[in-house]
Protein backbone atom coordinates (compact mmCIF):
# COMPACT_ATOMS: atom_id res chain seq x y z
CA UNK A 1 0.00 0.00 0.00
CA UNK A 2 1.58 3.23 -1.15
CA UNK A 3 1.20 6.04 0.92
CA UNK A 4 -1.03 9.14 -0.58
CA UNK A 5 0.46 13.09 0.60
CA UNK A 6 -2.67 12.70 2.69
CA UNK A 7 -2.28 9.12 4.36
CA UNK A 8 1.35 10.82 5.43
CA UNK A 9 -0.18 13.86 6.96
CA UNK A 10 -2.59 11.90 8.84
CA UNK A 11 0.01 9.65 10.16
CA UNK A 12 1.88 12.43 11.21
CA UNK A 13 -1.05 14.10 12.61
CA UNK A 14 -0.70 10.72 15.04
CA UNK A 15 2.80 11.05 15.61
CA UNK A 16 2.04 14.96 16.72
CA UNK A 17 -0.69 13.50 18.89
CA UNK A 18 1.59 10.65 20.38
CA UNK A 19 4.01 14.04 20.73
CA UNK A 20 6.38 11.13 18.44
CA UNK A 21 6.65 13.95 15.24
CA UNK A 22 9.84 15.55 14.13
CA UNK A 23 9.55 19.49 13.88
CA UNK A 24 9.60 18.79 10.37
CA UNK A 25 6.35 16.70 10.50
CA UNK A 26 4.91 19.71 12.96
CA UNK A 27 5.62 22.28 10.41
CA UNK A 28 4.02 20.61 7.23
CA UNK A 29 0.94 19.46 9.74
CA UNK A 30 0.49 22.61 10.88
CA UNK A 31 0.48 24.61 7.38
CA UNK A 32 -1.56 22.19 5.66
CA UNK A 33 -3.96 22.56 8.35
CA UNK A 34 -4.43 25.95 7.14
CA UNK A 35 -5.49 25.11 4.08
CA UNK A 36 -6.77 21.60 4.25
CA UNK A 37 -10.39 21.11 6.26
CA UNK A 38 -9.89 17.63 6.78
CA UNK A 39 -6.85 17.76 8.50
CA UNK A 40 -8.27 20.35 10.85
CA UNK A 41 -11.49 18.23 11.09
CA UNK A 42 -9.28 14.89 11.93
CA UNK A 43 -7.68 17.32 14.73
CA UNK A 44 -10.45 18.57 16.35
CA UNK A 45 -12.55 14.81 16.29
CA UNK A 46 -9.20 13.43 18.18
CA UNK A 47 -9.83 16.25 20.88
CA UNK A 48 -13.72 15.90 21.12
CA UNK A 49 -13.71 12.04 21.50
CA UNK A 50 -13.14 12.48 25.15
CA UNK A 51 -15.15 15.20 25.32
CA UNK A 52 -18.10 13.77 24.54
CA UNK A 53 -16.99 11.01 26.46
CA UNK A 54 -18.16 13.21 28.93
CA UNK A 55 -20.54 15.07 27.65
CA UNK A 56 -19.73 18.30 27.69
CA UNK A 57 -18.01 20.52 25.12
CA UNK A 58 -14.19 21.61 25.08
CA UNK A 59 -14.05 24.83 25.41
CA UNK A 60 -11.06 25.46 23.43
CA UNK A 61 -11.80 23.41 20.43
CA UNK A 62 -14.64 25.84 19.37
CA UNK A 63 -11.69 27.55 16.95
CA UNK A 64 -9.67 25.30 15.78
CA UNK A 65 -8.43 27.51 13.52
CA UNK A 66 -6.65 29.90 16.05
CA UNK A 67 -5.66 26.95 18.07
CA UNK A 68 -3.41 26.25 14.62
CA UNK A 69 -2.15 29.84 14.61
CA UNK A 70 -1.54 29.63 18.51
CA UNK A 71 0.54 26.10 17.91
CA UNK A 72 2.78 27.96 15.12
CA UNK A 73 3.44 31.18 17.11
CA UNK A 74 4.68 29.05 19.78
CA UNK A 75 6.94 26.67 17.27
CA UNK A 76 8.62 30.14 16.50
CA UNK A 77 9.01 31.29 19.59
CA UNK A 78 12.22 29.19 20.13
CA UNK A 79 13.41 30.00 23.92
CA UNK A 80 10.85 32.30 24.81
CA UNK A 81 9.76 29.32 27.46
CA UNK A 82 13.15 27.70 28.56
CA UNK A 83 14.56 30.85 29.90
CA UNK A 84 11.23 31.79 32.10
CA UNK A 85 12.69 29.21 34.53
CA UNK A 86 15.45 27.20 33.51
CA UNK A 87 14.27 24.13 33.11
CA UNK A 88 17.51 21.75 33.25
CA UNK A 89 15.85 18.63 33.56
CA UNK A 90 14.52 18.28 29.40
CA UNK A 91 18.13 19.12 27.90
CA UNK A 92 17.34 16.52 24.96
CA UNK A 93 14.11 17.93 24.22
CA UNK A 94 13.87 21.12 21.77
CA UNK A 95 12.17 24.24 22.95
CA UNK A 96 9.63 24.41 20.21
CA UNK A 97 8.60 20.91 20.90
CA UNK A 98 8.30 21.74 24.92
CA UNK A 99 6.23 24.28 24.15
CA UNK A 100 3.89 22.39 21.39
CA UNK A 101 3.44 19.82 24.26
CA UNK A 102 2.94 22.44 26.88
CA UNK A 103 -0.47 23.49 24.81
CA UNK A 104 -1.05 20.11 23.91
CA UNK A 105 -1.21 19.30 27.73
CA UNK A 106 -3.45 22.17 28.34
CA UNK A 107 -5.60 20.57 25.71
CA UNK A 108 -5.39 17.68 27.32
CA UNK A 109 -5.86 18.63 30.44
CA UNK A 110 -9.86 19.64 29.16
CA UNK A 111 -10.21 16.33 27.37
CA UNK A 112 -11.41 13.70 28.96
CA UNK A 113 -10.52 11.59 31.90
CA UNK A 114 -10.23 8.63 29.67
CA UNK A 115 -8.65 10.20 27.07
CA UNK A 116 -5.21 10.32 28.45
CA UNK A 117 -5.50 7.08 29.18
CA UNK A 118 -1.82 4.95 28.07
CA UNK A 119 -1.84 0.79 27.88
CA UNK A 120 0.55 -1.16 27.79
CA UNK A 121 3.61 0.79 28.55
CA UNK A 122 6.20 -0.21 30.23
CA UNK A 123 8.09 1.56 32.90
CA UNK A 124 10.98 0.14 33.19
CA UNK A 125 12.95 2.98 31.88
CA UNK A 126 11.88 2.94 28.27
CA UNK A 127 11.14 5.78 26.32
CA UNK A 128 10.43 7.04 22.73
CA UNK A 129 12.87 9.47 22.95
CA UNK A 130 14.82 8.76 26.02
CA UNK A 131 12.85 11.66 28.11
CA UNK A 132 11.99 9.30 30.81
CA UNK A 133 15.73 8.31 31.93
CA UNK A 134 16.41 12.45 31.62
CA UNK A 135 13.40 12.74 34.05
CA UNK A 136 14.39 10.39 36.12
CA UNK A 137 17.44 11.62 36.37
CA UNK A 138 16.17 15.03 37.44
CA UNK A 139 14.51 13.74 40.32
CA UNK A 140 17.07 11.79 41.27
CA UNK A 141 18.57 14.80 43.22
CA UNK A 142 18.88 17.54 41.00
CA UNK A 143 17.14 19.88 43.27
CA UNK A 144 19.16 23.42 43.41
CA UNK A 145 20.23 24.52 46.36
CA UNK A 146 19.48 28.46 46.46
CA UNK A 147 20.37 31.01 48.46
CA UNK A 148 17.24 33.10 50.50
CA UNK A 149 17.20 36.42 49.69
CA UNK A 150 20.28 37.98 51.20
CA UNK A 151 18.90 40.81 53.04
CA UNK A 152 19.76 40.10 56.55
CA UNK A 153 23.12 39.72 58.34
CA UNK A 154 21.52 36.36 59.98
CA UNK A 155 23.28 33.18 58.27
CA UNK A 156 21.86 32.32 55.43
CA UNK A 157 19.22 29.68 54.78
CA UNK A 158 20.17 27.72 52.04
CA UNK A 159 16.97 26.35 51.06
CA UNK A 160 16.55 23.19 48.35
CA UNK A 161 13.77 23.40 45.81
CA UNK A 162 13.05 21.68 42.85
CA UNK A 163 12.95 23.11 39.27
CA UNK A 164 10.85 25.46 39.10
CA UNK A 165 10.36 26.66 42.32
CA UNK A 166 13.81 28.47 42.90
CA UNK A 167 13.81 31.95 45.24
CA UNK A 168 13.19 34.93 45.22
CA UNK A 169 10.23 33.70 44.00
CA UNK A 170 7.62 35.59 42.21
CA UNK A 171 4.73 36.10 42.92
CA UNK A 172 2.53 32.85 43.36
CA UNK A 173 -1.18 34.31 43.04
CA UNK A 174 -0.69 35.79 39.34
CA UNK A 175 -0.53 32.08 38.96
CA UNK A 176 -2.15 31.07 35.93
CA UNK A 177 -4.15 27.76 35.05
CA UNK A 178 -3.87 28.29 31.12
CA UNK A 179 -0.12 29.37 30.92
CA UNK A 180 1.55 27.72 28.50
CA UNK A 181 5.14 28.51 29.87
CA UNK A 182 5.14 26.16 32.62
CA UNK A 183 6.73 22.37 32.16
CA UNK A 184 5.58 20.58 34.61
CA UNK A 185 8.53 19.11 36.87
CA UNK A 186 7.24 15.64 36.88
CA UNK A 187 7.35 13.19 33.79
CA UNK A 188 4.08 14.25 31.87
CA UNK A 189 2.38 11.57 30.35
CA UNK A 190 3.55 11.93 26.60
CA UNK A 191 7.00 11.30 27.27
CA UNK A 192 6.75 7.83 28.18
CA UNK A 193 5.57 7.95 24.65
CA UNK A 194 1.95 8.34 26.19
CA UNK A 195 -1.17 8.16 23.45
CA UNK A 196 -4.66 9.39 23.22
CA UNK A 197 -6.26 6.15 24.15
CA UNK A 198 -7.06 4.03 21.23
CA UNK A 199 -10.59 2.19 22.96
CA UNK A 200 -12.17 5.20 23.94
CA UNK A 201 -15.06 3.48 24.38
CA UNK A 202 -13.80 0.95 27.34
CA UNK A 203 -16.48 2.48 29.57
CA UNK A 204 -15.53 -0.41 32.11
CA UNK A 205 -11.71 1.39 32.38
CA UNK A 206 -13.63 4.59 33.25
CA UNK A 207 -16.53 3.55 35.38
CA UNK A 208 -13.51 1.57 37.33
CA UNK A 209 -11.51 4.88 37.39
CA UNK A 210 -14.06 6.86 38.72
CA UNK A 211 -15.27 4.25 41.59
CA UNK A 212 -11.65 4.43 42.53
CA UNK A 213 -11.80 8.39 42.67
CA UNK A 214 -14.59 8.77 44.65
CA UNK A 215 -12.54 5.84 47.11
CA UNK A 216 -9.79 7.80 47.43
CA UNK A 217 -11.73 11.32 47.91
CA UNK A 218 -13.27 9.72 50.73
CA UNK A 219 -10.27 8.67 52.47
CA UNK A 220 -8.45 11.85 51.67
CA UNK A 221 -11.17 13.56 53.17
CA UNK A 222 -11.43 11.63 56.33
CA UNK A 223 -7.58 11.19 56.91
CA UNK A 224 -6.41 14.52 54.85
CA UNK A 225 -6.21 17.67 56.13
CA UNK A 226 -8.47 19.55 53.72
CA UNK A 227 -12.38 18.62 54.89
CA UNK A 228 -14.45 17.40 52.47
CA UNK A 229 -12.94 19.44 49.49
CA UNK A 230 -11.44 16.53 47.79
CA UNK A 231 -14.88 15.18 46.99
CA UNK A 232 -14.57 18.58 44.44
CA UNK A 233 -12.66 15.77 42.19
CA UNK A 234 -15.37 13.63 41.59
CA UNK A 235 -16.17 12.87 38.25
CA UNK A 236 -19.62 11.75 38.63
CA UNK A 237 -21.50 9.77 40.67
CA UNK A 238 -21.47 5.96 41.21
CA UNK A 239 -24.83 5.00 42.30
CA UNK A 240 -23.51 1.67 44.03
CA UNK A 241 -20.73 3.56 45.93
CA UNK A 242 -20.27 2.31 49.79
CA UNK A 243 -17.38 3.80 51.71
CA UNK A 244 -15.09 1.51 53.18
CA UNK B 1 -0.38 0.35 71.45
CA UNK B 2 1.12 2.99 68.77
CA UNK B 3 -0.44 6.22 70.12
CA UNK B 4 1.26 5.77 73.41
CA UNK B 5 4.04 6.96 71.01
CA UNK B 6 2.81 9.93 69.85
CA UNK B 7 4.40 13.41 70.71
CA UNK B 8 2.89 16.50 69.31
CA UNK B 9 5.50 19.21 68.84
CA UNK B 10 3.45 22.51 67.99
CA UNK B 11 6.30 24.30 67.30
CA UNK B 12 8.09 21.65 65.14
CA UNK B 13 8.42 23.82 61.79
CA UNK B 14 9.19 27.00 63.75
CA UNK B 15 12.77 27.08 63.40
CA UNK B 16 12.95 26.03 60.27
CA UNK B 17 11.10 28.73 58.78
CA UNK B 18 12.07 31.72 61.15
CA UNK B 19 14.79 32.21 58.97
CA UNK B 20 12.56 32.18 55.63
CA UNK B 21 10.36 34.28 57.17
CA UNK B 22 12.92 36.41 58.37
CA UNK B 23 14.51 36.76 54.76
CA UNK B 24 11.62 37.76 52.98
CA UNK B 25 10.75 40.41 55.05
CA UNK B 26 11.40 43.12 53.28
CA UNK B 27 9.64 41.56 50.18
CA UNK B 28 6.18 43.59 49.96
CA UNK B 29 3.70 41.52 47.97
CA UNK B 30 1.60 43.42 45.51
CA UNK B 31 -1.51 42.86 47.09
CA UNK B 32 -1.05 43.90 50.49
CA UNK B 33 -2.69 46.39 51.75
CA UNK B 34 -0.96 49.51 52.62
CA UNK B 35 -2.49 50.86 55.32
CA UNK B 36 -3.05 47.74 57.48
CA UNK B 37 -0.16 47.58 59.83
CA UNK B 38 -1.49 44.39 61.66
CA UNK B 39 1.47 41.64 61.84
CA UNK B 40 0.76 38.85 59.81
CA UNK B 41 0.18 35.36 61.62
CA UNK B 42 3.04 32.72 61.66
CA UNK B 43 2.87 30.32 59.17
CA UNK B 44 2.35 27.64 62.16
CA UNK B 45 -0.89 30.13 63.45
CA UNK B 46 -2.51 29.91 59.91
CA UNK B 47 -1.98 25.91 59.14
CA UNK B 48 -3.58 25.26 62.65
CA UNK B 49 -6.02 28.22 62.48
CA UNK B 50 -7.21 26.49 59.22
CA UNK B 51 -6.99 22.80 60.31
CA UNK B 52 -9.30 23.42 63.61
CA UNK B 53 -11.27 26.65 60.93
CA UNK B 54 -12.46 23.19 58.75
CA UNK B 55 -13.35 21.18 61.68
CA UNK B 56 -14.88 23.59 64.37
CA UNK B 57 -17.07 26.60 62.45
CA UNK B 58 -20.26 26.38 61.17
CA UNK B 59 -19.98 27.56 57.76
CA UNK B 60 -21.71 27.88 54.09
CA UNK B 61 -20.45 28.57 50.68
CA UNK B 62 -19.65 28.54 47.44
CA UNK B 63 -16.28 27.69 45.61
CA UNK B 64 -15.16 27.10 41.99
CA UNK B 65 -13.05 24.05 41.60
CA UNK B 66 -10.70 24.47 37.95
CA UNK B 67 -8.27 22.49 36.43
CA UNK B 68 -6.86 22.90 32.60
CA UNK B 69 -10.07 24.62 30.77
CA UNK B 70 -13.04 22.93 33.00
CA UNK B 71 -14.22 24.91 35.96
CA UNK B 72 -16.79 23.38 38.39
CA UNK B 73 -19.33 25.39 41.31
CA UNK B 74 -19.72 23.59 44.01
CA UNK B 75 -22.03 24.35 47.54
CA UNK B 76 -20.39 23.48 51.13
CA UNK B 77 -22.38 23.48 54.14
CA UNK B 78 -20.27 22.45 57.77
CA UNK B 79 -22.54 22.50 60.75
CA UNK B 80 -21.03 21.53 64.16
CA UNK B 81 -24.10 20.10 66.45
CA UNK B 82 -23.15 18.77 70.42
CA UNK B 83 -19.75 19.01 69.15
CA UNK B 84 -20.45 16.37 66.14
CA UNK B 85 -19.58 17.13 62.19
CA UNK B 86 -22.31 17.44 59.97
CA UNK B 87 -21.53 18.84 56.37
CA UNK B 88 -22.67 18.53 52.70
CA UNK B 89 -20.15 19.45 48.73
CA UNK B 90 -22.98 19.42 46.29
CA UNK B 91 -21.71 20.02 42.87
CA UNK B 92 -23.81 22.98 40.79
CA UNK B 93 -23.04 22.29 37.45
CA UNK B 94 -22.81 19.46 35.38
CA UNK B 95 -23.88 15.93 36.11
CA UNK B 96 -25.64 15.77 39.94
CA UNK B 97 -23.07 14.73 42.57
CA UNK B 98 -23.28 15.36 46.53
CA UNK B 99 -21.93 13.64 49.08
CA UNK B 100 -23.21 14.02 52.72
CA UNK B 101 -21.26 12.93 56.21
CA UNK B 102 -21.83 13.42 59.33
CA UNK B 103 -21.25 12.29 62.74
CA UNK B 104 -17.84 13.00 63.15
CA UNK B 105 -16.73 14.25 66.49
CA UNK B 106 -15.03 17.39 65.74
CA UNK B 107 -12.30 17.27 67.80
CA UNK B 108 -11.23 13.90 66.03
CA UNK B 109 -7.86 15.02 64.06
CA UNK B 110 -7.29 13.12 60.80
CA UNK B 111 -3.54 12.22 60.19
CA UNK B 112 -3.39 14.87 57.85
CA UNK B 113 -5.20 17.00 59.86
CA UNK B 114 -2.56 16.53 62.34
CA UNK B 115 0.75 16.34 60.26
CA UNK B 116 -0.98 20.08 59.57
CA UNK B 117 -0.63 21.28 62.57
CA UNK B 118 2.74 21.00 62.69
CA UNK B 119 2.49 17.06 64.65
CA UNK B 120 5.29 14.70 64.49
CA UNK B 121 4.94 11.07 63.73
CA UNK B 122 7.06 8.59 64.67
CA UNK B 123 7.75 5.59 62.29
CA UNK B 124 10.02 3.02 61.87
CA UNK B 125 12.49 5.44 60.10
CA UNK B 126 12.31 7.92 61.84
CA UNK B 127 9.61 10.60 63.25
CA UNK B 128 7.61 12.66 60.05
CA UNK B 129 6.62 15.95 60.18
CA UNK B 130 5.20 18.11 57.89
CA UNK B 131 8.76 20.14 57.77
CA UNK B 132 10.63 17.35 55.63
CA UNK B 133 7.98 17.81 52.65
CA UNK B 134 7.34 21.74 52.73
CA UNK B 135 9.26 25.51 53.26
CA UNK B 136 6.44 27.73 54.15
CA UNK B 137 6.52 31.22 52.86
CA UNK B 138 4.06 34.25 54.12
CA UNK B 139 3.00 36.17 50.89
CA UNK B 140 0.76 38.85 52.03
CA UNK B 141 -2.17 39.39 51.95
CA UNK B 142 -5.33 39.35 49.72
CA UNK B 143 -9.57 40.03 49.54
CA UNK B 144 -11.24 37.00 48.66
CA UNK B 145 -14.88 36.49 48.62
CA UNK B 146 -14.95 39.19 49.90
CA UNK B 147 -12.87 38.86 53.10
CA UNK B 148 -9.52 39.48 54.12
CA UNK B 149 -6.93 36.81 53.94
CA UNK B 150 -4.03 35.83 54.46
CA UNK B 151 -1.90 33.97 51.90
CA UNK B 152 1.16 30.95 52.97
CA UNK B 153 2.87 29.28 50.20
CA UNK B 154 3.79 25.89 50.63
CA UNK B 155 7.02 25.15 48.18
CA UNK B 156 7.59 21.10 47.97
CA UNK B 157 11.26 20.35 49.40
CA UNK B 158 11.70 17.96 46.45
CA UNK B 159 10.15 16.45 43.06
CA UNK B 160 8.16 14.40 44.50
CA UNK B 161 5.17 16.59 45.46
CA UNK B 162 3.36 18.88 44.07
CA UNK B 163 3.44 22.62 45.89
CA UNK B 164 0.33 24.46 47.33
CA UNK B 165 -0.59 28.37 48.03
CA UNK B 166 -3.29 28.13 50.76
CA UNK B 167 -5.35 31.67 51.69
CA UNK B 168 -6.92 31.77 55.01
CA UNK B 169 -9.47 33.81 56.31
CA UNK B 170 -7.89 36.19 58.57
CA UNK B 171 -11.81 35.97 60.53
CA UNK B 172 -12.59 32.39 60.06
CA UNK B 173 -9.44 30.97 60.18
CA UNK B 174 -11.00 29.11 57.14
CA UNK B 175 -9.09 28.22 53.53
CA UNK B 176 -10.54 30.36 51.30
CA UNK B 177 -8.42 29.77 47.87
CA UNK B 178 -5.99 26.55 47.81
CA UNK B 179 -4.15 26.17 44.48
CA UNK B 180 -1.78 23.06 43.70
CA UNK B 181 1.47 24.14 41.76
CA UNK B 182 4.19 22.58 40.06
CA UNK B 183 6.07 25.91 39.96
CA UNK B 184 5.75 29.47 41.31
CA UNK B 185 4.10 30.26 38.18
CA UNK B 186 2.12 27.25 37.06
CA UNK B 187 -0.70 26.04 38.85
CA UNK B 188 -3.01 22.49 37.90
CA UNK B 189 -5.88 23.17 40.18
CA UNK B 190 -7.26 25.71 42.11
CA UNK B 191 -10.30 26.12 44.53
CA UNK B 192 -11.49 29.70 45.60
CA UNK B 193 -14.82 30.66 47.58
CA UNK B 194 -16.92 33.13 45.68
CA UNK B 195 -19.60 33.55 48.51
CA UNK B 196 -19.05 32.33 52.44
CA UNK B 197 -21.08 32.98 55.83
CA UNK B 198 -19.37 31.94 58.73
CA UNK B 199 -21.09 31.21 62.24
CA UNK B 200 -24.65 30.68 64.17
CA UNK B 201 -26.74 31.77 61.12
CA UNK B 202 -26.51 29.01 59.30
CA UNK B 203 -30.06 26.62 59.60
CA UNK B 204 -29.55 22.90 60.39
CA UNK B 205 -31.54 21.90 57.17
CA UNK B 206 -29.06 23.83 55.10
CA UNK B 207 -26.84 20.17 55.55
CA UNK B 208 -29.80 18.12 53.87
CA UNK B 209 -29.49 16.83 50.16
CA UNK B 210 -30.74 18.72 47.90
CA UNK B 211 -31.05 16.34 45.18
CA UNK B 212 -32.08 12.54 44.74
CA UNK B 213 -28.19 11.65 43.32
CA UNK B 214 -26.39 11.75 46.77
CA UNK B 215 -24.19 9.44 48.44
CA UNK B 216 -24.11 9.53 52.69
CA UNK B 217 -20.66 8.59 54.63
CA UNK B 218 -20.80 7.62 58.14
CA UNK B 219 -18.08 10.04 60.14
CA UNK B 220 -18.77 8.60 63.64
CA UNK B 221 -16.41 5.58 61.53
CA UNK B 222 -14.09 7.73 60.85
CA UNK B 223 -10.82 6.32 63.05
CA UNK B 224 -8.98 9.31 65.03
CA UNK B 225 -5.94 7.66 66.08
CA UNK B 226 -3.04 9.14 63.55
CA UNK B 227 -1.48 5.24 62.89
CA UNK B 228 -4.17 3.14 60.95
CA UNK B 229 -5.57 0.16 62.75
CA UNK B 230 -6.59 -1.91 59.73
CA UNK B 231 -3.40 -4.42 58.40
CA UNK B 232 -2.26 -5.56 55.38
CA UNK B 233 0.44 -7.67 53.95
CA UNK B 234 1.39 -4.84 51.47
CA UNK B 235 3.22 -1.78 52.05
CA UNK B 236 4.74 0.76 50.47
CA UNK B 237 8.68 0.00 50.60
CA UNK B 238 9.26 3.21 49.33
CA UNK B 239 7.92 6.68 49.72
CA UNK B 240 8.64 10.35 49.44
CA UNK B 241 9.75 11.56 53.11
CA UNK B 242 7.00 13.18 54.85
CA UNK B 243 4.67 10.39 53.69
CA UNK B 244 2.73 8.00 56.12
CA UNK B 245 0.02 5.35 55.90
CA UNK B 246 -3.07 6.66 57.42
CA UNK B 247 -5.49 4.15 56.27
CA UNK B 248 -5.59 0.73 55.54
CA UNK B 249 -8.57 -1.75 54.68
CA UNK B 250 -8.63 -5.03 53.53
CA UNK B 251 -11.27 -7.28 52.54
CA UNK B 252 -11.56 -10.11 50.08
CA UNK B 253 -11.47 -7.79 47.20
CA UNK B 254 -8.33 -6.73 48.05
CA UNK B 255 -6.60 -4.14 49.91
CA UNK B 256 -6.58 -0.12 50.09
CA UNK B 257 -4.08 1.62 51.32
CA UNK B 258 -3.95 6.13 51.77
CA UNK B 259 -0.99 7.94 52.62
CA UNK B 260 -0.58 11.63 53.73
CA UNK B 261 2.14 13.81 54.14
CA UNK B 262 -0.71 16.40 55.55
CA UNK B 263 -1.13 18.50 52.70
CA UNK B 264 -0.87 15.38 49.64
CA UNK B 265 -2.50 11.96 49.36
CA UNK B 266 -2.53 9.10 47.86
CA UNK B 267 -4.68 5.59 47.58
CA UNK B 268 -2.90 2.08 46.63
CA UNK B 269 -5.44 -0.02 45.26
CA UNK B 270 -4.18 -3.85 45.34
CA UNK B 271 -5.28 -6.77 44.86
CA UNK B 272 -4.12 -10.34 43.95
CA UNK B 273 -4.67 -11.38 40.01
CA UNK B 274 -5.60 -14.64 39.03
CA UNK B 275 -4.73 -13.64 35.26
CA UNK B 276 -2.40 -10.85 34.97
CA UNK B 277 -2.86 -10.15 31.42
CA UNK B 278 -6.41 -9.10 31.98
CA UNK B 279 -5.58 -6.38 34.04
CA UNK B 280 -5.44 -3.26 32.01
CA UNK B 281 -2.37 -1.25 32.42
CA UNK B 282 -1.97 2.60 31.80
CA UNK B 283 -1.84 6.25 33.76
CA UNK B 284 -4.84 8.80 33.27
CA UNK B 285 -5.05 12.21 35.05
CA UNK B 286 -7.56 14.78 35.83
CA UNK B 287 -6.57 18.38 37.48
CA UNK B 288 -3.99 17.41 40.21
CA UNK B 289 -4.69 13.69 40.49
CA UNK B 290 -2.86 11.11 38.77
CA UNK B 291 -4.19 7.47 38.04
CA UNK B 292 -1.82 4.69 37.52
CA UNK B 293 -2.69 1.33 36.71
CA UNK B 294 -0.08 -0.95 37.04
CA UNK B 295 0.91 -5.71 36.86
CA UNK B 296 3.55 -5.33 39.42
CA UNK B 297 5.31 -9.07 39.85
CA UNK B 298 5.08 -10.93 43.06
CA UNK B 299 4.90 -14.31 44.67
CA UNK B 300 2.76 -16.48 44.27
CA UNK B 301 0.63 -14.24 42.18
CA UNK B 302 1.52 -11.01 40.63
CA UNK B 303 -0.72 -7.93 41.94
CA UNK B 304 -2.91 -5.70 40.43
CA UNK B 305 -2.14 -2.19 41.67
CA UNK B 306 -3.92 0.93 40.69
CA UNK B 307 -2.80 4.67 42.73
CA UNK B 308 -5.09 7.37 42.50
CA UNK B 309 -3.94 10.82 44.02
CA UNK B 310 -2.28 14.27 43.90
CA UNK B 311 1.23 13.30 43.28
CA UNK B 312 3.53 13.96 39.94
CA UNK B 313 2.82 10.95 37.63
CA UNK B 314 6.90 10.31 38.74
CA UNK B 315 6.22 10.17 42.25
CA UNK B 316 3.33 7.64 41.68
CA UNK B 317 5.76 5.03 39.77
CA UNK B 318 8.06 5.10 42.03
CA UNK B 319 6.12 3.89 44.94
CA UNK B 320 4.23 1.21 43.06
CA UNK B 321 7.51 -0.27 41.75
CA UNK B 322 9.00 -0.49 45.22
CA UNK B 323 5.53 -2.16 47.35
CA UNK B 324 6.87 -4.75 48.70
CA UNK B 325 4.53 -7.30 51.47
CA UNK B 326 5.32 -6.57 55.44
CA UNK B 327 7.62 -9.01 55.48
CA UNK B 328 9.85 -7.44 53.14
CA UNK B 329 9.89 -9.75 49.76
CA UNK B 330 7.74 -9.58 46.71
Amino acid sequence: MTLNSSDQLFESLSAMVDNEASELEMRRVLKNMENNPEVLERWRRYHLIGSVMRKELSGNITNPGSLVSSISNSLSHENAEASVNGAVSEATVTPSNRALRDLMGKTAIAASFAATLVLGFNYLGSSRNGELQNSAGAFAGTSVPVQAAPTSTQLQAVAHAPVGFELPMPEARTVSLASGSVPMSGAEPRSLGAIYMDDITDYETQEMLNRLLIQHAERASAHGSLGIMPFARVHKMQLDFSAK
Amino acid sequence: MPHCWLLFVMKFSTKAVALALISFALIIPPFAFAQDSAPLSSVDELLENASRALQEQNYRGRFTYEFGTTLETLEIVHLVQDGVEYERITHLNGVEREFLRGGREQDCVSTGGFLLRGGLIPQAGGAVSLSQSYHFYIRGRDRIAGRDAEVVQAVPKDEYRYGMTLAVDRVSGLPLMSLITVSNKGAIERFQFTELEVGSGIEAGAISPTGAQHARLDGANVPCTKLPSGKSIWRAGWLPPGFVVSHITSDNEGDVLTYTDGIASFTLFIKPLADPSAFKQGMARRGATTALMSVVPAFPHSIGVILVGEVPFTTAQQVVTAITTSGGQR
